[in-house]
């Protein structure tokens, strides 16, 4: 470190960050657990969300879109890493194109997708008139409805995958790939007996990472589906916001606010718990 | 040698290949807005436009809000930026090079609210701003952007500092520079890039926020340009030539900086992305 100089002036330069943050999130944080507890004076309200069958029916389409997501987003960005990993061609094409996805917006992402998956002339059911199959309204089926948003949000984050998986993948000594080679080990062998396992920790960093930001996910929700057929795509996130913002309770968007935080609280925590496991690794 | 320059040509198929896939929808949706709406539906599976036209893009600047928007997006990215990155600059000086009672504590709490994601504070902040009296304002917004971006701006600046050697900080002092000359003549030049990178990160962030910028602004004219264009989605129903022009529109500005920083910005994702 290079705290050279003791200084209680320093404090000084800190203290705008300081108060921005305590004004806008602090003060927020506080008056959003006042809110749900009706100024402390009972968690009633907090309780009745935890029994609310809405508030676990939205929790579940939670889990059912991040844990698509999350998968997807690794397996893809693996493959895509792997690819890199052994092409000095992708190597360098690859970073750049994977990352523009990520650079778009949600909002035009959302409208590109919804574009494609048009009924009547969005190139998806185009390709399948093609080959024969029947064109359907993607988005008004609730499981088709999942599958594109989840497609769509992976399009956009598979990039961050890869960079990720890549950085990872380029540490490990090629000494190890050398000796295995030259014990007659297969490429496939390689793959799972060597590379996998080296890995996985960072994966699975990556697993939780992409797990707190799906799950917090809305702006894309929002404008693909809306919340889906008939709430079919609710995920919690979308659901608080509703609660708040359409229906204007926002005594009970506070207390779905807070289950969410709840929520992520444990996703942290297991976030650091995977994240020492991976710099272990390293000793 | 035959079999190398095969092998070789493979990969570069699937690397074309796979890069075509992923830019696809993006080549779709560029294409779709060059077409006028009577070749869409009549020809709905050409990549390229049999009669390509500019009109879906005059529609949108000329009949829609679209320039307000963008002046719009404009005025609050380039205000939080400059906010965001000289609050986050004085900060990570403090933290990178001076130690003080509690300094350790406290910026850990400061990144712990950036853990927190932004969609818990809303209400809070909608409620509060309402009581206020400050809704629908530009610069509540900029200031809610700020202080979202705040912690990890200067966890990366922190880290951009932290790569200064100290000796040049004691040679300096030696020489008779203060705190403030330091940070002007010495830091923030070598820290430039990481500057410039927070930067452009902030102006990326606003420029594409949603969320937040829909639930804050409710008069037309205030909107930035992503509440803008979710606007559009149903004032152009079937019509989706100018909608598409106006998404590529959109993203214009953020395709262009992509390609003039390119390299740096991927670099600088990997280090700022492996952080927050």
């Amino acid at each position: 470190m290079f705290n050279i100089i003791k200084d209680k002036r320093a404090f000084w330069f800190t203290l705008p960050a300081i108060i921005l943050v305590a004004g806008v999130l602090a003060y927020p944080a506080i008056y959003t657990i006042m809110m749900s507890t009706h100024n402390f004076s009972t968690i009633q309200l907090l309780v009745d969300t935890f029994t609310d069958t809405r508030v676990y029916s939205s929790l579940w389409k939670s889990v059912i879109f991040v844990g698509g997501t999350v998968i997807l987003h690794l397996v893809l960005g693996l493959i895509l890493a792997l690819i890199a990993n052994y092409s000095p061609i992708a190597k360098n094409i690859f970073p750049f194109i994977v990352v523009v996805p990520w650079v778009l917006s949600d909002v035009v992402t959302s409208i590109m997708w919804r574009w494609m998956v048009n009924p009547n002339v969005g190139i998806l059911n185009i390709v399948l008139k093609q080959l024969g199959m029947s064109s359907q309204n993607w988005l008004s089926v609730p499981t088709t409805a999942f599958v594109i948003l989840i497609i769509a949000d992976t399009w956009k984050g598979v990039g961050l995958a890869f960079l990720f998986i890549l950085s990872s993948l380029k540490k490990i000594p090629k000494a190890l790939y050398d000796s295995a080679h030259v014990d007659g080990a297969g490429e496939f062998r390689i793959l799972i007996n060597i590379t996998l396992p080296i890995i996985t920790p960072t994966l699975l960093v990556l697993a939780i990472i992409f797990t707190i930001g799906t799950f917090n996910l809305i702006n894309i929700i929002y404008i693909l589906t809306g919340g889906g057929p008939f709430n079919a795509t609710n995920v919690l996130a979308l659901h608080m916001y509703k609660t708040a913002f359409f229906s204007l309770d926002f005594s009970k968007g506070a207390s779905i606010a807070v289950v969410i935080f709840l929520v992520n609280i444990v996703f942290t925590l297991i976030y650091f718990r995977f994240l020492k496991r991976s710099q272990d690794i390293y000793r | 040698m035959y079999n190398h320059f095969n092998k070789k040509m493979l990969w570069a198929v699937i690397v074309i290949f796979t890069s075509f896939m992923i830019l696809f929808p993006i080549l779709w949706t560029i294409s779709t807005s060059f077409k006028l709406d009577s070749e869409t539906l009549s020809e709905p599976g050409r990549l390229i436009p049999r009669k390509p036209t500019l009109q879906n893009y005059f529609t949108v600047w000329n009949s829609s809000p679209m320039p307000i928007y963008f002046k719009n997006s404009f005025i609050v990215a380039g205000v939080e930026a400059l906010l965001a990155v000289t609050i986050s600059t004085l900060a990570a000086v403090a933290f990178s090079r001076f130690y003080f009672k509690g300094s350790d504590i406290l910026f850990i709490l400061l990144l712990a609210f950036s853990m927190i994601p932004s969609l818990v504070y809303l209400i809070g902040q909608y409620t509060a701003l309402s009581k206020l009296g400050l809704l629908n304002s530009h610069l509540s917004l900029i200031v809610i952007y700020a202080a979202t971006r705040i912690p990890i701006t200067l966890w990366i600046l922190k880290d951009s500092f932290d790569q200064i050697p100290s000796e040049l900080d004691e040679a300096a002092l030696l020489d008779g520079c203060g705190i403030l000359d330091m940070l002007i003549h010495i830091h923030i030049p070598l820290a430039r890039s990481g500057i410039a990178g927070v930067f452009f990160l902030n102006v990326l962030f606003c420029w594409n926020e949603f969320i937040v910028a829909l639930t804050l602004i409710s008069s037309t004219y205030k909107r930035t340009i992503p509440v803008g264009i979710n606007s559009f989605i149903d004032i152009y129903g079937i019509s989706y030539g100018p909608l598409l022009a106006a998404a590529i529109i959109a993203s214009i500005p953020v395709l262009i900086l992509f390609i003039i920083l390119g390299r740096q910005f991927v670099e600088g994702l990997t280090e700022g992305a492996v952080k927050g």
